[in-house]
């Protein structure tokens, strides 16, 4: 009796142990195996605006924010200034990448598509510069393209953000979180 | 031959103490009941007349003292509430004695008795939180069930996530133990609470200061333990059953055991435990704070099977948890921050629900433990200890990527996962009478992974500790002391500039504590520890790199960081008595190579502007401070107790104040104790005022805003034991903040966004189960 009674304990014991280390959850990955893709988070690395004169006459400007290996890091390798020629109507459109991986991803058609739960945002401080949008989600423009209109030679800044407005966008810059906020020299000549 | 001559006598020195204690090894165990209904009298102390043996009984009346000699002795059991009883006992073999108390409601004390006999455990500066006390905590999470204890705060982001906090030391610096394994998850992090249902334990003690050799050299400020009941001390079925629900984020929270110990096979005994919680948004006075629901579903098993000499025990615990982030806690970047600052309310307010959407985070911890224990009589007792844990921790961001495939496949961010093996051999032994002799090998393999947005890099970390503690006891003096050496390997694997790079790091240090204890008279009890911790940097502190959202800070990792190491000392003086008790720890920590992040000046331009940066540096700090508490009973049946924690730190190279350091607290509550009635018993109702001062020892440089206004808060409670024929339920009815109070706390990271919570009233039910067969 006593025999069988520990016999029954150990093989108890031992199943519950074995039944204890098999059915515990694992870790498929190494330490020393290379994570496969180091970025899997959508960056927006590379954020271009291009003018065309509405005229014809001046030349097209572009200026470009690249910083290839997003926050921290490397520092941003290219921030542009503005360079607009004065009294001209400038058609501007901005193109945002993600170059952290190969080939470069277009974040542009992203928002464009969703384009009712984003808006750019234009502050102008010491410049003449009058910015409207020309795109639009249905109800309220986007910002992808806007026109850029100069009137006299100036100097200052344009704060140009994306915000993010999923279910709170009202046209205006208020609601939402940031995205990006590129403070840009501008200069009407 | 002198060298083998000393040898040889040594040997026989060492042979002849261990020999000599052949006959101490007696066990006496037994239960206490009340003598009228013969129900379990729980935290009554036994002790042995004339010698320095004793113990307290758990929750189910069951008492054990060991070590024993052969010979007569008497046993005295006493109880706030009921007569002493004196018992006179033969001990030839192990011996059981149970004890009916007489209740008697003149024997009434406001605080329980110290016992004056060496306790199977250190002698350590250590508060302990069961029986009511922690009934009175059921179902909060860890770090809040804490926050009663004098010298312990917590660390919060929101009301969800607590992290406990000694002295205002926290993460790395606490070393939080899950049934006596070190906790392995990813504890660095601010945001990060130990993954622990506090349900599993019967007793959650905070050893405070740099002394604890036996778990690990990294204790910098303390460990905290959480114990379960002992399994095996009750025949037939017994358990328990608990219902918490909350207002505030209306909670509700079920957790249960069942305990069985079939009679036919002696020395079996088997516990499963469950825990479900739920809640919804919590609210403040003026508003609810959306997505801070809470989910969460724990289970353990725990089988052990004892004969004389030998015991095994497995255990298996599943922690799953998924929490809620304050939806305007997940900001853009630094003008979106001092938007929500300026604002008195949160940038997205909501009205209640349960449901929890992102951004939220997803944490799965598993613990499975085997112990063997082996008496070899004489030689003392050997315990092998094997232990693995997995834990994953997924993090979800406020929005899904904007490529549409990508968002499909609804993976968190960032996901960590981190396994955990641990193995230790520990070796005890008590003599006749003065030593009682520890020694122990402890062994770690741990290896990390993370998949998603880089936070921190892949690991494999690898550590060997060896101690030896001896204690001494005699008359009124005892002393502790030990040693411990640490070897730690770490090996990292980066990918930077395109490569594959792997990094190495070694340490390699000594830890030491020596504990002195005088007890004066039974009515005075002085306690001095002093010791010497030391933990290596953590991968995180190392490596960090990138943006920390929820901070609005970049932060930057420093691979020349070295070892900290913390020389503190901690003095305790206690005056138990009848109408009257004081309890005052002052407390000194000086850290050598003290780790922080410090503001590097120049911010960092990225593409949602320009961040603040931070970047993790050393120093020497000093912390100090005091825990005082108080209770004295100014009529029969009515109580007060006051409490202050103050908490004074210093960057000794700079002069600053340390960030992040929890302000002056002090608490005044007034407790009466009803009359026992036939069913309703231990009835007590008690009302507290707690003021928390504005934290002012702040340097500017490192913070968004000005620090929180002080606050006052009022809280209530009463408690009651009922009995129906002679069933047992303990219930509870509690309310925080009873006042409604909006307040903000500098402890917690949401400060920012968002006032604390505010009135939250709860009830607590317990229902203990006894079933003979």
């Amino acid at each position: 009796m006593k025999k069988s009674k520990s016999i029954c304990i150990s093989s108890l014991l031992l199943a519950l142990f074995t039944i204890g280390i098999s059915s515990c959850k694992k870790d498929e990955e190494k330490p020393s195996t290379p994570t496969p893709t180091v970025n899997e988070e959508e960056l927006i690395t590379t954020f271009t605006i291009t003018f065309t004169d509405a005229a014809g006459i001046h030349q097209a400007v572009e200026a470009t924010f690249r910083d290839t290996d997003g926050e921290g890091g490397n520092p941003p390798t290219t921030f542009d200034n503005i360079v607009l020629q004065s009294n001209t109507t400038y058609n501007a459109s901005i193109s945002l990448l993600n170059e952290s991986v190969t080939p470069a991803e277009d974040i542009t058609s992203e928002i464009e598509e969703e384009g009712d739960e984003h808006i750019f945002c234009f502050e102008q401080t010491n410049v003449n510069i009058t910015i409207t949008r020309t795109d639009s989600d249905g109800t309220y423009g986007i910002g992808l393209t806007s026109d850029w209109t100069t009137s006299d030679a100036s100097n200052g800044t344009v704060l140009i953000s994306l915000k993010h407005q999923p279910g709170v966008k009202n046209g205006t810059c208020e609601p939402g979180e940031t995205d990006i906020e590129l403070l840009f020299n501008v200069e009407v000549q | 031959m002198w060298l083998r001559s000393g040898i040889l006598a040594f040997v026989c020195l060492f042979m002849a103490q261990v020999m000599h204690s052949q006959d101490c090894n007696l066990h006496v165990s037994g239960k206490i009941v009340d003598a009228e209904n013969e129900l379990p009298i729980s935290y009554s102390v036994v002790t042995v007349k004339g010698t320095n043996k004793g113990a307290y009984s758990d929750s189910l009346g069951n008492f054990h003292i060991d070590g024993l000699c052969k010979g007569t002795f008497t046993l005295v059991c006493s109880r706030i509430g009921f007569n002493v009883q004196e018992k006179q006992i033969q001990v030839e073999d192990d011996v059981e004695v149970d004890f009916n108390l007489v209740f008697n409601p003149s024997v009434f004390r406001a605080i329980d008795i110290v016992g004056e006999f060496v306790q199977d455990k250190s002698i350590q500066v250590q508060i302990e939180l069961k029986g009511r006390e922690l009934f009175q905590t059921r179902g909060n999470n860890l770090g809040e069930s804490l926050k009663n204890v004098t010298g312990v705060t917590t660390l919060n982001t929101g009301a969800g996530i607590s992290k406990p906090a000694i002295h205002g030391l926290h993460s790395n610096r606490v070393l939080i133990l899950n049934n006596g394994i070190r906790q392995e998850g990813q504890q660095w992090g601010n945001e990060h609470a130990p993954e622990i249902d506090p349900f599993i334990a019967d007793k959650i003690t905070v050893v405070k200061g740099a002394s604890s050799l036996r778990y690990g050299s990294d204790a910098i400020a303390g460990v905290i333990l959480t114990e379960p009941r002992e399994l095996g001390k009750h025949e037939g079925l017994s358990g328990e059953v608990n219902f918490v629900g909350m207002s505030n984020g209306r909670q509700g929270i079920a957790s249960a055991f069942i305990e069985f110990s079939p009679k036919k096979i002696k020395g079996l005994s088997a516990r499963i435990q469950g825990t479900l919680k739920q809640g919804g948004n919590f609210s403040t006075p003026n508003y609810f704070l959306k997505n801070t629901g809470i989910k969460e579903h724990n289970y353990s098993a725990d089988v052990q099977y004892q004969r004389k000499r030998f015991k095994i025990q497995l255990y298996y615990s599943q922690f799953n948890t998924q929490i809620g982030i304050l939806s305007a806690s997940h900001i853009g970047n630094l003008t979106d921050l001092r938007r929500a600052i300026a604002s008195d309310v949160p940038l997205e307010t909501s009205g209640f629900s349960y449901a929890i959407v992102r951004p939220n985070q997803q944490i799965e911890h598993e613990l499975f433990k085997a112990k063997s224990e082996i008496d070899l009589k004489s030689f003392g007792k050997l315990s092998f200890v094997y232990a693995r844990q997995y834990n994953i921790r997924q993090e979800y961001d406020k929005h899904k990527p904007l490529n549409d495939s990508l968002a499909a496949l609804s993976r968190p961010a960032l996901q960590l996962e981190i396994t955990t093996h641990t193995a230790d051999v520990i070796w005890e032994k008590k003599t006749k009478g003065a030593w009682k002799h520890t020694a122990g090998i402890n062994g770690l393999h741990q290896a990390n992974t993370y998949t998603g947005r880089f936070f921190i890099p892949n690991y494999y970390n690898n550590g060997l500790g060896a101690f030896f503690i001896e204690q001494w006891h005699r008359k009124k003096w005892t002393f502790e002391g030990g040693l411990r050496y640490d070897v730690r390997d770490l090996r990292v694997f980066l990918y930077e500039n395109k490569n594959w790079n792997t990094f190495e790091h070694n340490y390699s240090q000594l830890s030491a504590s020596v504990v002195g204890q005088y007890n004066l008279n039974e009515k005075w009890n002085f306690t001095l520890q002093t010791g010497s911790a030391w933990r290596p940097p953590q991968t995180s502190e190392l490596y960090i790199n990138g943006l920390h959202h929820g901070a609005s800070a970049i932060e930057n990792g420093n691979r020349n960081l070295t070892e900290e190491r913390a020389y503190s000392t901690i003095a305790n003086v206690q005056f138990p008595n009848k109408r009257f008790n004081l309890e005052v720890s002052p407390y000194i920590n000086y850290i050598n190579g003290y780790i922080f992040l410090a503001p590097t000046g120049a911010p960092t331009l990225t593409i949602r502007g320009a961040f603040p940066t931070f970047q993790y540096e050393q120093t020497n700090a000093l912390l100090h401070g005091v825990d005082i508490n108080t209770s004295m009973s100014v009529i029969e049946h009515l109580s007060l107790r006051w409490k202050t924690a103050l908490v004074r730190t210093q960057n000794v190279a700079t002069k600053e104040f340390l960030y992040g350091t929890p302000a002056d607290r002090h608490e005044l509550k007034c407790e009466y104790q009803f009359k026992d009635k036939s069913h309703l018993k231990e009835t007590y109702f008690s009302i507290s005022g707690m003021y928390v001062n504005k934290q002012w020892r702040v340097s500017d440089v490192l913070d968004y805003m000005p620090t929180p206004k002080a606050y006052f808060l009022i809280n209530a409670e009463f408690t009651a034991a009922a009995f129906i024929g002679k069933q047992r339920i303990n219930f509870g009815v509690s309310v925080n903040n009873l006042l409604n109070e909006s307040y903000r706390d500098y402890m917690n990271r949401f400060r920012y966004y968002a006032d604390e919570i505010g009135r939250n009233a709860a009830l607590r039910i317990n229902i203990p189960i006894l079933i003979h067969k």
